[in-house]
């Protein structure tokens, strides 16, 4: 069932929906966490008042902005993967700047880098791949242009099996934070250059959004409509690498995000990605965001990485959504 | 509108067409015959811009067509390519009116005149009310009808068309030739792939037999359309039959 076709009311109201849905998230993320703070007591003067704005400004703040960042750009990266691909089921993983990324971080854990190591060498291991991957089918003019695909799964089969290799050698002690990084965590990231990415890469996947929804329908007809398509293609290639690259650095590899936020909202709002593109932005934001806050809290004091959290309550939504849409 | 010089196609080692020189002028349409693989759809593709020649010019309106910027190709000609492809989900009415997307500014909402000329492309064909149908659902034929419909939205002077009415059963195939016979009457060019050379008798001023080993035959329906030439294109022997003044061809 396709849905009507898209209307300027409909967009405004959708992405004003979904905006409000995330500053609800953002604001119930500050309130909760392993030391319970009303809220309000931030408003308090004197000691009380000052320690909660502490913990609110300082730890819930930060790590708040970075998960509606990383859920931003995951699922920007998802959506612009798929059109690239021209296949729904494609996820912002599956042509190797992920894998790219965590064989450079588990390298520097390995060799005892710092945090700041460890990010740099992720955001390199990515730009790596994402060069390979250019240079190896940067070329392809064939009708199909099927080489960037087979070369971006080859090259993240080789990745994986390089970050296999280096946790079957880590020391136990490593071993931890290494999995850890594999599984996603938001605790520390950073948030400010992917909040600033995530704006940027945004601005440019809404202003390709028209020439992006003749793109997935078929590459002979986006060229009869008067698009460059190779061109267009590896431009599209470049920003879903370049946000995935940003938000594995940022947070590591977490996953479903970037699959599933599109995806369900393809099947709820319909194909146009000038809707689908922002309406996915903030749909991985809120719902990175609330899988974060549920990481926190449900075995607290002790944290879950966030992608595992991500995987065990997306998985089961997503295929309710599936049935739900299927059935009719 | 499109002029080829010296045109030659090949496929891999294979020459499929050399120094195929024609002039296709306004208010013309040509069918082009020939066995299958003969090059009729890579000839298209060619003229489109997709693929390159392997040797010859293309003008396109008095300008080699590699020198025509992409959007300015688009509002001249339409493709209509063999095969259509769908990755997503799409509306009938939503696939139509991508043909309207050479007009659009960079970031412009179709209008409600983009919506009333696709509708009414629709309608044209016999498609008003499918227009809210999911094109997976739509059967073989009616989806051909649909990417008919998409390159008459782009409203472009000349079509260049891949057997636009393979799989349309027989009233939707005159429906379909009845459309193209009056866009050609006012003035659309129109070159055009098909496996009916009545379908030439019926609607074409000219034919392009593509004999598929280098050599072609190009001219007037009246003189290069004959029993003989088609005989030879087709290594079958056909029969032209009259019938109330009209010529029919026959495979014997």
């Amino acid at each position: 069932m396709a849905a009507e076709r898209l209307q300027r009311g409909r967009f405004g109201l959708v992405l004003a929906g979904l905006l409000l849905l995330v500053l609800l998230a953002i604001l119930l993320s500050l309130a909760i966490g392993s030391s319970s703070l009303p809220l309000g007591e931030v408003l308090h003067s004197g000691e009380a008042g000052q320690a909660a704005r502490d913990v609110i400004i300082n730890l819930r703040l930060p790590r708040t902005l970075a998960a509606v960042a990383v859920g931003g750009l995951l699922a920007l990266a998802g959506c612009l993967q798929q059109v690239l691909l021209r296949n729904p089921l494609a996820d912002p993983y599956i042509l190797g700047t992920s894998g790219g990324a965590s064989v450079g971080a588990l390298l520097a854990m390995l060799l005892g880098g710092s945090v700041l190591l460890v990010n740099l060498a992720a955001g390199a291991g990515a730009l790596a791949t994402i060069l390979i991957v250019f240079w190896l089918a940067g070329s392809d003019h064939s009708a199909t242009q099927a080489r960037l695909l087979l070369t971006g799964v080859a090259l993240a089969a080789f990745c994986g099996a390089l970050s296999s290799l280096l946790l079957s050698i880590a020391p136990d002690g490593l071993l931890r934070g290494m999995v850890f990084w594999l599984l996603g965590d938001l605790s520390g990231a950073g948030w400010q250059l992917a909040l600033i990415g995530l704006a940027v890469f945004l601005v440019l996947g809404f202003l390709l959004a028209p020439a992006l929804n003749i793109l997935g329908i078929g590459l002979q007809h986006s060229h009869s409509l008067g698009l460059n398509v190779h061109t267009l293609r590896w431009v599209v290639y470049v920003l879903a690498a370049l946000a995935c690259a940003l938000a594995v650095t940022t947070a590591g590899m977490i996953g479903f995000v970037g699959l599933i936020v599109p995806h369900a909202l393809r099947l709820l709002l319909g194909q146009d990605l000038r809707l689908l593109l922002p309406a996915s932005v903030l749909g991985g934001g809120l719902v990175l965001l609330l899988a974060d806050v549920l990481a926190r809290t449900l075995l607290a004091p002790q944290q879950l990485p966030v992608g595992v959290v991500m995987g065990l309550l997306g998985v089961p939504v997503f295929l309710w959504l599936l049935q739900q849409k299927g059935g009719r | 509108m499109l002029v080829t010089e010296s045109l030659s196609l090949a496929r891999g080692a294979r020459c499929l067409l050399t120094n195929l020189s024609i002039t296709i002028r306004a208010g013309e349409c040509w069918l082009v015959l020939g066995e299958n693989g003969c090059g009729k759809s890579t000839l298209l593709a060619t003229l489109a811009g997709w693929q390159l020649p392997a040797a010859g010019r293309i003008m396109l309106a008095g300008r080699p067509l590699d020198q025509t910027p992409r959007r300015e190709r688009a509002r001249q000609m339409a493709w209509l390519a063999q095969q259509d492809e769908q990755a997503f989900p799409q509306t009938v009415l939503e696939r139509v009116l991508t043909g309207r997307f050479p007009y659009l500014a960079r970031w412009q909402w179709e209008s409600e005149a983009d919506v009333a000329l696709a509708r009414a492309q629709l309608a044209r064909l016999d498609l008003a009310g499918l227009a809210g149908r999911d094109l997976a659902a739509l059967s073989g034929g009616e989806r051909r009808r649909v990417g008919l419909a998409t390159v008459l939205a782009q409203e472009a002077p000349l079509l260049l068309l891949d057997e636009p009415l393979s799989q349309l059963d027989v009233r939707h195939q005159q429906q379909a030739l009845q459309v193209l016979q009056d866009c050609v009457a006012q003035g659309t060019a129109v070159l055009m792939v098909s496996h009916d050379p009545n379908h030439a008798v019926q609607i074409a001023s000219h034919v392009l037999l593509l004999f598929g080993d280098g050599r072609y035959l190009a001219g007037p329906v009246g003189d290069v359309l004959t029993a003989a030439h088609l005989g030879e294109l087709y290594r079958h022997p056909v029969r032209e039959l009259q019938d109330g003044g009209r010529r029919w061809f026959m495979p014997t």
